[in-house]
């Protein structure tokens, strides 16, 4: 049995206030990525190499 | 001394293809394929576990919301008396300490368990409290469940203690994650402070700041939990008084890696207070069980807990999500510091050596 369409019409704060920890979790991972990136080649443009 | 284990720091070291450093190089690139991989399993997780807790999986929770199971605390009133008593159901075999708490194995505590705190009036379909017998005090006596709670359609009181109990599925699993992390960072602090080794340092920093994440994870779900079930937001208990003492030892943690003059002294001192955090884990998980308070007491791997099939498929679910997720997140945070420090000493390294080979990354 699917209850979903119930938890979005009427508990909408709740799924919100649970799944704002997934997507503040993913945009964090995504930061990250996104750092480690911009300072891989900023080291590889001052070390000189490709 | 330096610590060297290629194995242990390929996906977290912050070198990058460096000329004259073919081979670190290409374990910098396996490193950095790895955790990306990690951080993609970790993201394809988390919409899984997302449908496992919203999209139908764990249905039954409806039912097991309101069902007594060992670890619940019950509201009866005595339907000839009147008398009101709150009980605490433990665990068959265990000895109860005080008047709120029954064990799983008496007559009443047979009585309870399994049993749903409302039934349904096939005449009016709602929701009645359940009338559950049992013997206390050598008599035979009647209760009712929850004699306060509203009133209402059968189903809608069903589907409205569902939601507040899915916060178990996120709630728990970071808990544990923050237990971990407290695990981690006192470990690889005591390796630093004995090797001063510089990978050791930034896997305990990175430690310490998804241990504050999850920790505050933890500290803002619970009273989303509470407020409908309690009544409140937060009680000073000591399960939760704990948890606040060791998210502020986090706080103070991160602030000193902040702020602090020297990166060495602020090393050492947040060693410290890693390794003064560890015994902190202990207690938290132990307070509810050894002082009154609200909070559940913790039920899963108790011998006389029962726990329907589909929560524990989705709560192992959650857990294994949160867990790829905090390993991505370690793997990245602690890779991420050591190319700051990288970057910072080629910054500072003297004009005439730019033009000569990069130095290999401290580890």
């Amino acid at each position: 049995m699917n209850d979903f369409p119930f938890v979005i019409r009427e508990l909408r704060y709740l799924f919100w206030a649970y799944n704002v920890i997934w997507i503040l979790l993913a945009a964090y991972l995504g930061f990250l990525l996104f750092r480690i990136q911009k300072l891989s080649k900023e080291i590889r443009r001052l070390s000189g190499g490709s | 001394m330096v610590m060297r284990d290629e194995s242990l720091t390929a996906m977290t070291r912050g070198s990058v293809g460096a000329k004259g450093a073919n081979h670190a190089s290409g374990a910098s690139r396996a490193g950095a394929a790895a955790s990306a991989l990690l951080a993609a399993l970790a993201a394809v997780l988390m919409f899984g576990a997302i449908w496992m807790v919203f999209g139908g999986y764990v249905p039954t929770t409806k039912r097991q919301a309101q069902r007594v199971e060992v670890g619940s605390t019950v509201r009866l009133k005595d339907v000839e008396s009147g008398e009101v008593l709150t009980l605490t159901l433990l665990p068959s075999g265990e000895t109860p300490r005080t008047a709120s708490e029954i064990s799983a194995g008496s007559v009443l505590g047979q009585a309870l368990l399994g049993k749903e705190r409302t039934t349904r009036d096939a005449a009016t379909d709602r929701a009645v409290p359940t009338i559950v017998e049992g013997e206390m005090d050598g008599r035979a006596r009647r209760f009712r469940f929850d004699p306060d709670a509203p009133q209402m359609p059968y189903d809608k009181k069903i589907e409205a203690l569902d939601m507040p109990q899915r916060i178990f599925y996120f709630h728990v699993p970071s808990a544990i994650i923050t237990f971990l992390a407290v695990f981690l960072v006192g470990g690889a602090s005591l390796v630093y402070i004995l090797t001063r080794s510089r990978f050791w340092d930034r896997v305990a920093r990175s430690g310490a700041e998804l241990g504050i994440l999850f920790c505050s994870i933890v500290l803002l779900t619970g009273p989303i939990w509470a407020k409908p079930e309690w009544g409140h937001y937060w009680t000073w208990e000591w399960r939760l008084n704990f948890t606040a003492i060791l998210w502020l030892i986090y706080l103070g943690y991160n602030l000193v890696r902040a702020y602090a003059s020297s990166a060495e002294e602020a090393s050492l001192v947040s060693a410290v207070l890693g390794l003064l955090a560890v015994p902190l884990v202990p207690l938290v998980y132990v307070a509810a069980e050894l002082w009154e308070g609200s909070h559940p007491k913790p039920t899963l791997g108790r011998a006389g807990a029962q726990h329907d099939p589909l929560v524990s498929n989705g709560f192992l679910f959650c857990f294994l999500t949160f867990f790829i997720l905090f390993s991505a997140l370690l793997v990245l945070r602690t890779r991420l510091l050591g190319l700051e420090e990288e970057l910072e000493r080629l910054k500072r390294r003297p004009a005439r050596a730019e033009r000569g080979p990069a130095p290999e990354s401290a580890r």
